[in-house]
């Protein structure tokens, strides 16, 4: 071979290399969102948290709320501990949020709600109950990595992603931030089916409870009407030992 | 120069004063011509401030002009029974023929259209279910499939668990919470029937006619969710841009009409008929007429206050009472000619120039002050009037000109910003200015020269000397003193408190809500608010006209999602599409063949019957279930509420918590009503007798509204067309607030919500918000003009660089000490009061001017004399000052109250940085060499 050859080869050879690098380095929209429900994955929880919601004329209402999950949170219950006109009052969302019952003491009655209400508000609040829906990110989101940003202060990979068939049906995209290193999401916004930014969820105070990475304040905002809603857990614990009975619709009253 | 036309002044003065004097008559005589041929108008709404040439100012102005909609009156009555609001309401609309207004030809014309006591309820009672949507259609389909009381109770239990429970999160839309709370009202009013046709009470078909309205078109009219607030909407004749004929008929019907309804004997005679109600009216044009006639007191009061007050100093500092007079004479001519310049210029008064005289008042006095001083002394020296008058122009002279030239040009500087607002309020009080120095420095001493003339013939030329100033504030000199001894602990100390009032500027708030700033117990005002609070409906609005009627449906739609809107009002809520109408149709036609299969009549007013099957007794199960689906409501409405906390819906919340009894179900009507019908023996008998009443008028109200004819926009009642539809064929949409719009940034996100609908959106809001942006651009430009004019006439005044920014200092930190006790004082900015800001460095840089040119003419080594007399002068000018600009803080209307009390915190900040500071400053970096300069007194 000759030299001016050899020299031709060697520079198509790096140059296919250096082409090639970045499609066997990089990860998919798919592949971060999987390693997100890695890294958050809890079989099960029991989380007491606060909630504050402020509507968009200035009222506040102010909840102390137990939520259960179950089956890496395909299941879900949320009781109201506090204040005592909502005591009692219980959620269960089954399903991935396909299902869901309401639990009223006063008046011992269990309701189903209606399926139609996943896009909806949930008891007022900035989140619908496909948010509240727990469940797997990869599962129900996919698209493509759109570059990388950061958020407060940490790099984060910027993925812009739509909804999958089993996805939420309230947005038509969203951006998911997620940190480059811990693989924790700090803020996702969500988008109407007008392309309109709608909604910004921030995650804050990310703690590993046995090696489980779980925020522990969220801040869901309205950008159309200003609505703001706060949940801040103050009790955490991951992967204990649950009665699968504890969600069934029959167990709501116990 | 300025000697020679003051010597030239006083010859002529003391040889022909009377010229002067007919002169000054002549140019009131004029003034007062132009105010007769151009009488001035009191423009005092806010809208007003707004530059007419603003797009959305031309669009507002343009959808006023052709929509009288868009300058509704909206009547309030409160207190006594639903019953007896009802009944003023039917009177008012009866007699609103009754307010008229003088047209341009003097003729009467009725001022009122319209007076609509309800919702549009004859269309609705038409065409309701047409225009109800497919999937409310087949609700009311099932709720309606048996009209007997059991089966619609269960009916109605199951909607509200099926609508308002399980599917809870939907409530959260304003129109379904609207729709819950009348659907309770109504069907506890229903209930409630039962034990007036057990007691065969006479009552009964008018109240059976009531709840069948309520069942099938909802309440007729509007009311509170408690019944204690009901509205009435008054459609003017003229648009709200007729301002003077639209200020007639407001006045004509609220003085005239409401008054006298309200006044009006009770049957027997013996008293009120309504003597329980308050009746209040509220909307733009209630709104202007008030807002002008509490300007119009407030103008008037202060002015007198201030006048009556300045005098009192006047006479206490200086011991006379002519010369005081001859000064407020003085003043009054100074105010009369500029008001004439005024009309002839502007041809009105606006909320920023309203209190143009108080303000004149309290600059102007301070020349006759001056201008007394010097004349008075000179004669008690024995000098002659030609040596009097010599003596007081030398002396005062050229600090009154030169304070009046400072202080006038900084206010024409507000011309140079070219918002209307600022221009009107910077040429009135330079030209106001200028004006008042005029009479100052002619007619003022030619009515010195005629007091001495007369007072020489009846005194034979032994004039009286007049007694030295009393008031002497042996303090300024001390303090003097003080300055002089220890300049730089002075200049720290006060440097530190300015530096802590500076920090608590950050704290600066800014009140972007007009109805904060008006009157707050103005009667319109106070409706305003209660409309806000009970029906979540804000006051102020958003407005844009389309073409087409799809369009509209599609910005309707959109807009209606949105939580921070209340309520949008458009023409396609009463024609739905084609599409949409046919969709509705079979539905209709089903709910229509059935409802006309229960009754003989389904024609509206004609009596009809129950049919055989509904029994006058119902059987003793049945009753039991009666009793049994009154606990399933109480349940229902129970859950309800508590939905209704958890989704902060507190209008639903009070609803279901006057049912039920909230947390205590021992006060629920329900439960009460549940209880007392267990007891009663006759249950069954009233039940079926019940039924066979309230059925038979249910169906037909049912059969008329299931109406299937198409509507179009051609079919619709000239009413409803009329508020909606211009001549050219558009179509209006108003957008209402649900929250309280000027907090917490909730203004862009409304107003980014209806620009999404329109790009041509005005309204109330987005005028307001307009005006804000505008005064705060506007504003800083003034601020910075008002600056740079007062540098530059100091520059010229001083010809010195170092004096000119000597003087500047304490003009800063008067500033400074204004704004940070402002803020101290927990006041908040507003689009009136901000207007003082560039007005105060106008107003106090006098005080800087004078002691600069007293420290030059006497030497720094003569502090304490220098603040002795000057600072005596500068005291009392402040005090005068201070007195007018407080007439104004006491002001009904906070806007303008707000502007007193920044001006009264800035004459008295640039008094004291004028005779600490800049004496302090003075006596460190100037040396103590006299100059050559001759001046005023001060």
């Amino acid at each position: 071979m000759k030299s001016s050859q050899l020299r031709r080869t060697t520079i198509i050879c790096v140059l296919a290399g250096l082409l090639a690098a970045p499609a066997v380095m990089a990860q998919s929209a798919t592949e971060i969102l999987q390693k997100v429900d890695e890294v958050g994955r809890a079989e099960t929880s029991r989380i007491a948290f606060s909630q504050q919601v402020k509507t968009p004329g200035g009222d506040t209402r102010s909840f102390k709320i137990i939520g259960l999950t179950g089956d890496g949170g395909a299941k879900g219950l949320s009781e109201y501990v506090s204040p005592n006109q909502v005591r009692g009052m219980k959620i269960l969302t089954l399903n991935e949020g396909d299902d869901i019952w309401v639990f009223f003491p006063r008046t011992n009655r269990t309701r189903k709600i209606a399926s139609s209400a996943r896009n909806r508000r949930v008891q007022g609040s900035d989140f619908t109950y496909d948010d509240m829906a727990s469940g797997k990110l990869a599962k129900h989101w996919n698209g493509r990595v759109a570059g990388q940003e950061k958020i407060n202060g940490k790099q984060c990979h910027k993925l812009e992603v739509t909804p999958t068939p089993s996805g939420p049906r309230s947005y038509s995209k969203a951006i998911i931030w997620v940190d480059t290193s811990s693989y924790t999401v700090p803020r996702i916004e969500y988008f109407d089916t007008d392309g309109d930014k709608i909604k910004r969820l921030t995650l804050e105070d990310y703690r590993s409870i046995a090696g489980v990475q779980i925020p522990h304040r969220y801040a869901m905002t309205n950008l159309t009407d200003g609505g703001h809603t706060t949940m801040t857990a103050t009790k955490v614990e991951v992967n204990i030992k649950l009665n699968a009975r504890v969600f069934t619709e029959a167990a709501l009253g116990r | 120069m300025r000697k020679q036309l003051f010597d030239r002044l006083a010859t002529a003065l003391s040889r022909h004063f009377g010229v002067f004097l007919i002169g000054g008559a002549g140019l009131t005589g004029i003034a007062a011509l132009v105010l007769i041929l151009f009488p001035i108008r009191i423009e005092t709404r806010v809208m007003d401030l707004v530059p007419a040439d603003e797009p959305s100012a031309q669009e507002f102005n343009d959808i006023v002009r052709q929509y009288a909609s868009a300058s509704q009156i909206i009547v309030g009555i409160k207190g006594g029974d639903r019953q007896q609001k009802i009944a003023f309401a039917r009177a008012l609309k009866e007699r609103a023929h009754e307010a008229t207004y003088t047209d341009p030809n003097g003729q009467e014309q009725p001022y009122v259209k319209r007076v609509t006591i309800g919702a549009d309820t004859d269309f609705i009672a038409e065409h309701g279910l047409l225009l109800t949507k497919k999937r409310d259609l087949e609700n009311f389909d099932e709720l309606f499939a048996d009209l007997r009381l059991v089966p619609l109770l269960t009916a109605y239990n199951d909607f509200f668990e099926r609508e308002y429970i399980e599917d809870s999160a939907s409530v959260t839309e304003r129109e379904k919470e609207d729709r819950a709370i009348n659907g309770l009202k109504g069907v506890v009013r229903w209930l409630e029937g039962i034990e007036l046709a057990g007691r065969g009470d006479q009552a009964l078909p008018e109240y059976v006619d009531q709840v069948t309205d309520l069942l099938s078109i909802g309440d007729p009219y509007i009311f509170s969710e408690d019944d204690q607030l009901m509205l009435v909407m008054v459609q003017p004749a003229i648009s709200f841009d007729q301002m003077e004929e639209t200020m007639d008929g407001v006045r004509a019907l609220r003085d005239g009409v409401v008054a006298d309804i309200l006044t009006q004997p009770s049957a027997g005679g013996s008293s009120r008929r309504f003597a329980d109600l308050n009746v209040t009216m509220t909307g733009m044009p209630v709104l202007a007429l008030e807002e002008g006639e509490v300007a119009a007191e407030d103008m008037g009061a202060s002015s007198l206050i201030a006048l009556v007050l300045v005098l009192a100093l006047f006479v206490l500092a200086f011991r006379m009472w002519t010369a005081p007079l001859l000064a407020v004479l003085n003043l009054v001519l100074g105010i009369f000619w500029t008001t004439g310049v005024v009309a002839l210029v502007f041809g009105r008064l606006n909320l920023l120039t309203a209190m143009f005289a108080v303000i004149l008042i309290g600059l102007g006095i301070d020349f006759a002050i001056h201008l007394n001083a010097a004349f008075s002394t000179a004669r008690s020296e024995g000098k002659d009037l030609k040596g009097s008058l010599l003596a007081m122009f030398h002396h005062a002279g050229a600090g009154v000109l030169t304070g009046a030239l400072t202080t006038s040009a900084a206010f024409f500087a507000l011309a140079l910003t070219g918002l209307d607002a600022l221009v009107e309020l910077g040429v009135t009080l330079g030209v106001g200015i200028l004006l008042t120095l005029l009479s100052s420095m002619t007619v003022l001493p030619a009515m010195y020269a005629l007091h001495v003339r007369v007072s020489d013939r009846l005194f034979k030329r032994n004039p009286r000397a007049p007694k030295p100033v009393r008031l002497t504030f042996p303090v300024l000199a001390d303090l003097g003193a003080l300055i002089g001894r220890r300049p730089w602990l002075v200049l720290i100390a006060f440097l530190l408190i300015t530096a802590g009032l500076g920090t608590a500027m950050k704290d600066a708030a800014f009140q972007p809500d007009m109805l904060e700033i008006e009157p707050p117990d103005m009667p319109s005002v106070v409706l305003h608010r209660e409309v806000l609070e009970r029906f979540e409906i804000h006051p102020d609005y958003a407005m844009f006209t389309e073409k087409e009627l799809d369009t509209t449906r599609t910005a309707v739609k959109r807009l209606k999602k949105n939580r921070l809107v209340g309520r949008v009002d458009a023409i396609t809520e009463y024609v739905p599409s084609v599409k949409e109408q046919q969709r509705r149709l079979p539905l209709v036609n089903k709910m229509g063949d059935r409802m006309r299969g229960v009754i003989t009549s389904a024609a509206p007013g004609t009596p009809t019957e129950a049919p055989p099957a509904v029994q006058s007794s119902v059987s003793a199960a049945e009753a039991e279930q009666l009793l049994s689906e009154l606990e399933r409501l109480q349940m229902n409405v129970q859950e309800m509420g508590q939905l209704a906390f958890t989704s902060v819906k507190k209008r639903l919340k009070r609803a279901c918590d006057r049912l039920t009894g909230g947390e205590d179900p021992r006060f629920s009507r329900i439960l009460a009503l549940k209880n007392r019908l267990a007891q009663s023996d006759t249950l069954s008998t009233a039940v079926g007798t019940y039924q066979r009443h309230y059925l038979p008028r249910l169906a037909q109200k049912l059969a008329r509204m299931a109406n299937p004819t198409p509507i179009t926009v051609d079919s619709l009642p000239a009413k409803i067309r009329e508020r909606y539809l211009s001549d050219e064929g558009s179509n209006l949409v108003t957008i209402y607030a649900a929250v309280d719009l000027w907090h917490e940034g909730k203004t862009e996100l409304f107003l980014s919500a209806t620009k999404k609908a329109s790009d041509r959106v005005t309204g109330t809001a987005v005028l307001v918000d307009r005006l804000i942006a505008l005064i705060g651009s506007k504003g800083l430009m003034a601020t910075f003009l008002a600056l740079g004019t007062v540098f530059i006439i100091l520059l010229i005044d001083f010809r010195h660089l170092g004096y000119a920014v000597l003087g500047m200092v304490p003009l800063l930190a008067g500033f400074t000490w204004m704004m940070g006790l402002f803020v101290l004082l927990g006041k908040k900015f507003d689009v009136i009061n901000v207007e003082a800001i560039p007005l105060i460095l106008g107003i106090g840089i006098d005080d800087a001017v004078h002691v600069l040119h007293s420290i030059r003419r006497q030497g720094i080594g003569q502090l304490p004399n220098v603040l002795r007399h000057t600072g005596r002068a500068l005291l009392l000018t402040s005090l005068t000052t201070g007195i007018a600009f407080g007439a104004i803080a006491f002001s009904a209307h906070i806007g303008m109250a707000g502007m007193g009390q920044l001006l009264v915190l800035g004459v008295a900040s640039c008094f004291l940085s004028s005779v600490v500071l800049l004496p302090a400053l003075m006596r460190i970096f100037i040396k103590d060499k006299p100059s050559n300069e001759q001046g005023g007194t001060r």
